[in-house]
């Protein structure tokens, strides 16, 4: 227990020892720095193992017949035992009368996320040697990871929110390293500001809630400030206020709407970085703080609503922007967001277990998802360099089944439980929270919930179809760049398998008609790569195991995470994890069977829809068209936003700069300026340069100076004047 | 006041004698070694004054009056010591000076000694007239020694209106002794403050001789109206006399001043309150807003320190019955012109070293890349100047922040805001010195490129002056080599326009064939700006990508210890500067032991 703070402090060392050692060591910077990330953060995961196996003796909890506890102690004792052991003796910094000391909390909400975060940052950043290699800043990349690393555990063990304050920037830094790691790309370096910039909208409300907090308190630490709302010390309003404005940060964080647009986005960066930070741990953040301050939300009814309105919101919005994303981390970037909704939703209608059960499930199978979709991206970008096309799109995957087979099979396992199919982890979980939503006598989110797991299931296996299954059309895309135009084979390179006009697809209609059939025309068939311009590219082919190893341990926790609270067997989670009192939801058939159903249900209508075309994906875009362009324009959120700072935020940044430039910089500062400068032109003429002037300065300082001191006792005027 | 010769303790007044001595021995010496090594006379001087203030220590914490005129208390050993550190400074900045400037410069040293034996007696004095006669001792090698540069018509003029203007100011000082002592019988400053105290001031004659005295003493310490000498006679003196009489013989009126001021006059604090708010209002006022005209450097600096003297009367005017405050108003009075003494020699000593190697020169254009050239010097020079702006990290704000809190805490804010309005107003002028020195490129190094190896390469100067016009065509200078092209811009008068070949430096950082362009090439002082030069991308030419980055300049573009051949520094004058520096960061940056050394000398100043 006592090491806990190990954990952070690992990945912190590695970070410096990188930054100041590692970086000199020319060309052995880059595997010195690699394996001092890797070996911090296996290191880590070794803290968390030695705490999870100390905790058992340590923390208190009912007792439970499914416990997983290895070395229990007797009821008895068990019943006294803490709920968390707090480590708050190392000073930190004194501000006036006010001494700061940093507060870590070990208990089981932070072990698990300890372990999540261990676990998964170590296979990652393992899986990144294969990712990464050959980037000229590979030394850089594990730098940052460390420091993410570092902030991640800081933030998880911190139970003072400055500590946790600082943690939460310092991860927000990270990311916006990571997005913009190629920030030479234009495009990134724009991704990367985005989601600073937006992030920190909803950390500015954090930062107000914490401070109405610690007006109120005088401390930061959260065990006082829970006990101060308990005792009902603070004013409700100011409660529900700050819990608002703290919400804002997660908000942010975790990709709420609205404040979602940055999420999708933040792929930019390497695909690891996208299952790390973006999907696993740092969007998960959000989540965990809401877990975290969980007596502060609770304590309003309003934040209460607003936390579940936000999430349900969130839940399908993304969802249904998922459906038509070509791009195949957007595609998982926009289901994140949703799923993030699903857990704030839970965490909002009180389902506290049933949220952090989501929040621990999903890390890891889109976690695999990430990872396996940037096992598909690493072997189609040689594929498409130089045609202009992306590697990340769908339209220009097909048929990957048969050439990635591992990197497919983890990826439809991943999928399989995200779409919350029987018995992978993602359908307890998910059924955890409709059971939650119901049992709140929250219909809305209920059925919201159903309809979100039914649009995942479908924009899921669209993507699986898409990418795996089907015509090769990458061949078109490296015929169509190559010299020989192939416009008719190809459609002139645009690719319409779906969208919204019924003329524009009609006209490329036998390019699509070619590729529905699942045929490629006979001259680019594998062994002759579509004359001249494919000659020499490569077929895609399976990731180097650095990667496929991390993707199947990965893929195995993506399955079976779920069992460890699967009601009424097994409960060890829900016995360690909850907030007031236990809470089991009982397994209610009627829910778990309307989930499941609703999951089969999406893949069976991506499966006629992509596989077997019962139903053209052309005819149904073309059918809804101002919908397929809403959602494929993700309800022109961006442009709204950009309007708003286009129009609004720079309207009134230019009045205030026209009011510094004509007031503040001419009325203010310049106008003084020019006088004192004038002014000392004029008194420059005192200077004579005739000694009988400076004499006669002399007598007229003489005569000021009897004056002054005479005139404040008019005796000694008057005396001499007598 | 009667005593008994043979009875004395001469042990209170060795480092008198001592430097007594010093000042014969100065003296001999200069009879006896050759003209070209004169020099040597300044490091006896050095040596012996550090054996003056090693006598000087022990006296530390001693109260006594020695013969009834010479006060030994800590006040007096802090203003000692003060003025054998400055004494050295000047000595250490003024041997190569005096090698290049002064012919004959014998006497000088010993003049310098005989100056400062003058202040630390103006310190020590507890009796009017024995203050006086130090006053006279310390003006007397002032008139000397400021027109020692005998072939320089300005030296000349700067003695004339110094010495008729000295003379002028104490016959005022005597005169009002006279008055004071007509009145009270008495120039013992305790016996001042006695009579003062029972008798009260009803005689006009009093307020009279009061109003001369301060007239003098405002001479020296060159408060407005008393200060219209300064700028004639800093600007015609020799440098490093500038540099004593801004620094030291300011110093020793204050000390005087305080001595006079708190010794004998403190009953009447309530009465010259209001006369030292204004003195100190105007004083920095008319300094600051003066120097902001000024293009001369010697002439910026000597409004720069009438301005700091009216930060110290800010001091006098937060003297108030509550003892607590008026004792910390005095620690800030020291600590400010301790800390000034340290900067504004800094200041000094940098721009000796600059005229050192530029036959003189004293524009402030002149100064334009110093810091390319001598870094050292640049970054003392800079580091003084932000120290008597009073910016944080340097001497002057710790001090500054130290005398305005005791005003502040004598409730004379109104006063405190005039003084930080003032310390704003002085960092424009203070900054355009350092714009000269950090931003621009040095004369005849406008058009100058970087070779492969971080050296600049020189244009070397047209033989056809008449296409001076072409300096407007900045692809006159383009480099052939693809390197960094530095140009001015090509206005009238900048040495772009003379340039249309290339003198390549040699391996030693030695102009081989471009001397000529440095010597030569007029200063711009049209006040156009060098541009830093159209460097593609930082970094890459700061020296080539092999210069760590420590050695990188922080201006970016190129790392001045390679880039322009480096002027050759004397020891004595680095070891100065390093002094001075040493006294800025010091006090800028643990202020605590100064502080508890002066309040000590406070008290003794209170008791006394």
């Amino acid at each position: 227990m006592d090491i806990a703070w190990l954990a952070p402090v690992l990945p912190a060392a590695a970070f410096f020892f990188n930054v100041l050692i590692a970086r000199q060591l020319g060309r052995f910077k880059h595997g010195v720095a690699a394996a001092a990330a890797i070996g911090s953060i296996v290191g880590a995961f070794a803290v968390f193992l030695v705490v999870f196996l100390d905790a058992q003796a340590h923390l208190g909890g009912p007792a439970h017949a499914g416990g997983i506890k290895l070395a229990a102690p007797s009821l008895q004792e068990e019943a006294e035992l803490p709920r968390r052991l707090l480590f708050d003796h190392i000073p930190w910094f004194s501000v006036g009368r006010w001494d700061f000391y940093t507060t870590l909390s070990v208990d089981w909400v932070s072990i698990m996320m300890l372990g999540v975060v261990g676990f998964l940052a170590s296979l990652i950043q393992i899986y990144s040697i294969g990712y990464m290699r050959g980037d000229n800043r590979f030394w850089w990349f594990f730098t940052v990871m460390s420091l993410f690393c570092a902030a991640m555990l800081g933030l998880v063990l911190a139970y003072d929110f400055l500590l946790m304050y600082m943690c939460w920037e310092l991860v927000g830094l990270c990311s916006f390293l990571l997005i913009g790691f190629w920030y030479q790309e234009r495009d990134n370096a724009e991704a990367a500001k985005k989601a600073f910039i937006t992030t920190r909208l909803g950390d500015v409300g954090f930062f107000i809630g914490l401070a109405i907090l610690f007006l109120q308190t005088n401390t930061f630490r959260m065990d006082e400030i829970f006990e101060a709302i308990d005792a009902g010390r603070i004013d409700p309003t100011l409660v529900t206020v700050a819990g608002i404005l703290v919400f804002m940060g997660a908000i942010g964080k975790s990709g709420q709407f609205p404040l979602h647009v940055w999420l999708p986005d933040a792929m930019a960066g390497p695909t690891p970085v996208s299952a790390l930070v973006h999907s696993a741990t740092m969007v998960a953040a959000g989540v965990y703080l809401i877990g975290r301050a969980y007596p502060l939300f609770v304590a309003s009814p309003v934040t209460m609503a607003v936390i579940a309105t936000i999430g349900t919101i969130t839940a399908i919005f993304a969802a249904t922007i998922a459906l038509t994303q070509r791009d195949i981390k957007k595609v998982l970037a926009y289901s994140t967001v949703s799923q993030l909704g699903y857990m704030v939703m839970a965490l909002g209608l009180g389902a506290y277990t049933a949220g952090l059960f989501h929040l621990f499930t999903h890390a890891f199978f889109k976690a695999l998802l990430f990872l396996g979709a940037g096992s598909v991206i690493h072997s189609m970008e040689p594929v498409l360099h130089g045609t202009g096309k992306s590697p990340n799109d769908v339209f220009w995957m097909g048929g990957l089944r048969r050439r990635m087979p591992i990197t497919f099979l983890t990826f439809v396992v991943g999928s399989l439980s995200l779409a919350g199919i029987f018995p992978l982890s993602g359908f307890w979980s998910k059924d955890e929270i409709l059971v939650g939503a119901l049992d709140a006598g929250a219909w809305v989110p209920f059925a919201v919930g159903l309809v979100t797991a039914f649009l995942t299931a479908f924009y899921m296996f669209r993507a699986i179809y898409l990418a795996f299954f089907g015509a090769e059309r990458w061949r078109l895309a490296v015929a169509g760049s190559g010299p020989v135009t192939v416009a008719h084979a190809a459609g002139g390179g645009v690719i319409a398998l779906e969208g919204p006009d019924r003329d524009t697809t009609a006209r490329h209609g036998a390019a699509t008609a070619t590729v529905d059939t699942q045929d490629v025309p006979a001259h680019l068939e594998a062994g002759d790569h579509g004359g001249q311009g494919a000659d020499h590219h490569a077929a895609p082919h399976e990731s180097p195991w650095v990667m496929t190893v991390p993707l199947l341990i990965i893929s195995v926790p993506a399955a079976i995470a779920g069992w460890l609270n699967i009601p009424g067997v097994f409960t060890a989670f829900g016995d360690a994890i909850y907030y007031g009192e236990v809470h089991h939801e009982g397994l209610n058939l009627a829910v778990a069977a309307a989930g499941l159903l609703a999951g089969v249900l999406g893949i069976a209508v991506a499966t006629i829809m992509y596989w077997k075309p019962l139903l053209s994906p052309v005819a149904v875009g073309a059918s809804f068209p101002r919908l397929y362009r809403l959602l494929y324009n993700k309800y022109y959120f961006d442009e709204m936003y950009q309007w708003v700072i286009d129009h609004v935020v720079l309207g009134i940044s230019g009045l205030a700069a026209v009011f510094d430039r004509k007031v503040i910089n001419e009325g203010v500062v310049d106008r003084p300026a020019m006088l004192t400068s004038r002014l000392g032109y004029w008194l420059r003429f005192l200077q004579t340069g005739r000694t009988y002037n400076y004499a006669f300065a002399f007598v007229v300082g003489i005569l000021v100076a009897g004056v002054v001191l005479a005139g404040f006792r008019p005796d000694f005027l008057q005396a001499s004047l007598w | 006041m009667s005593f008994d010769v043979s009875r004395l303790d001469y042990g209170l007044v060795t480092p008198l004698l001592v430097l007594l001595g010093l000042v014969f021995l100065a003296w001999l010496l200069d009879l006896m070694l050759p003209e070209r090594h004169k020099s040597a006379i300044g490091w006896v001087s050095v040596a012996g004054l550090v054996v003056c203030i090693a006598t000087a220590v022990p006296l530390w914490g001693v109260r006594a009056d020695f013969a009834g005129v010479i006060r030994i208390d800590e006040f007096s050993v802090f203003f000692t010591v003060l003025f054998l550190l400055t004494a050295i400074g000047i000595m250490l900045i003024s041997m190569e000076y005096a090698n290049r400037f002064l012919p004959q410069s014998g006497e000088y040293y010993g003049l310098v000694l005989a100056g400062t034996l003058g202040m630390i007696l103006m310190g020590a004095a507890n009796e009017l007239l024995t203050a006086y006669l130090a006053l006279e001792l310390l003006s007397f090698s002032s008139y000397v020694l400021v027109s020692y540069a005998k072939t320089n018509l300005k030296s000349n003029e700067a003695g004339l209106k110094y010495i008729i203007l000295g003379a002028f100011s104490s016959s005022l000082l005597l005169y009002g002794i006279s008055l004071l002592y007509g009145t009270l019988g008495t120039t013992y400053l305790p016996d001042i403050a006695r009579s003062v105290e029972r008798l009260g001031v009803g005689q006009p004659a009093f307020g009279v001789g009061l109003s001369l005295i301060l007239a003098g003493l405002g001479f020296k310490i060159a408060a407005v109206p008393f200060h219209m000498w300064t700028p004639d006679v800093y600007e015609g003196a020799p440098t490093p006399i500038t540099a004593y009489l801004s620094v030291a013989s300011k110093a020793a009126g204050f000390a005087l001043v305080m001595r006079f001021l708190i010794g004998g006059l403190l009953p009447l604090r309530d009465q010259y309150q209001a006369l030292f708010a204004l003195l100190a209002v105007l004083t920095m006022t008319l300094g600051n807003l003066v120097a902001i005209q000024q293009r001369n450097v010697k002439r910026l600096l000597a409004y720069s320190s009438i301005a700091q003297a009216g930060y110290v009367l800010v001091g006098l005017a937060a003297i108030t019955a509550d003892v607590a405050i008026a004792q910390q108003a005095v620690r800030g009075m020291m600590l400010h012109l301790a800390g000034y003494v340290f900067t504004n020699l800094a200041c000094f000593g940098a721009f000796i070293a600059f005229q050192n190697l530029n036959n003189g020169r004293e524009m402030v254009a002149d100064l334009a890349g110093l810091a390319r050239r001598a870094p050292f010097v640049a970054l003392t020079m800079m580091s003084g100047l932000f120290s008597l702006a009073g910016m944080p990290l340097f001497a002057g704000f710790v001090t500054k922040f130290y005398l305005f809190a005791a005003a502040a805490r004598a409730e004379l804010l109104w006063l405190v805001a005039i003084a930080v309005i003032n310390s704003t107003i002085s960092l424009y002028y203070y900054l355009l010195v350092v714009y000269q020195m950090y931003v621009r490129t040095p004369p005849g190094f406008e058009a100058a490129e970087l070779d492969g190896h971080g050296h600049a390469v020189l244009a070397t100067v047209s033989p056809a002056p008449s296409l001076a016009v072409a300096g407007a065509v900045p692809s006159l200078a383009a480099a052939p080599g693809g390197g960094t092209v530095s140009l001015s811009e090509g206005g009238p008068g900048t040495a772009a326009g003379t340039h249309n070949g290339y003198g390549r430096l040699g391996p030693d950082g030695h102009a081989t064939h471009a001397d000529a362009a440095i010597g030569h090439v007029p200063a711009d002082t049209t006040g156009g700006h060098g541009l830093p030069g159209a460097h593609g991308d930082l970094g890459t030419h700061a020296g080539g990508p092999d210069v760590p980055w420590w050695r990188r300049s922080i201006t970016g573009d190129m790392a001045p210890e390679r880039m322009f051949p480096q002027y050759r520094i004397p020891f004595a004058t680095t070891a100065g500067l390093t002094l001075f520096l040493a006294g800025i960061f010091f006090l800028g940056l643990w202020p605590a032991p100064a502080i508890d050394v002066l309040q000590a000398a406070s008290q003794a100043l209170f008791a006394g």
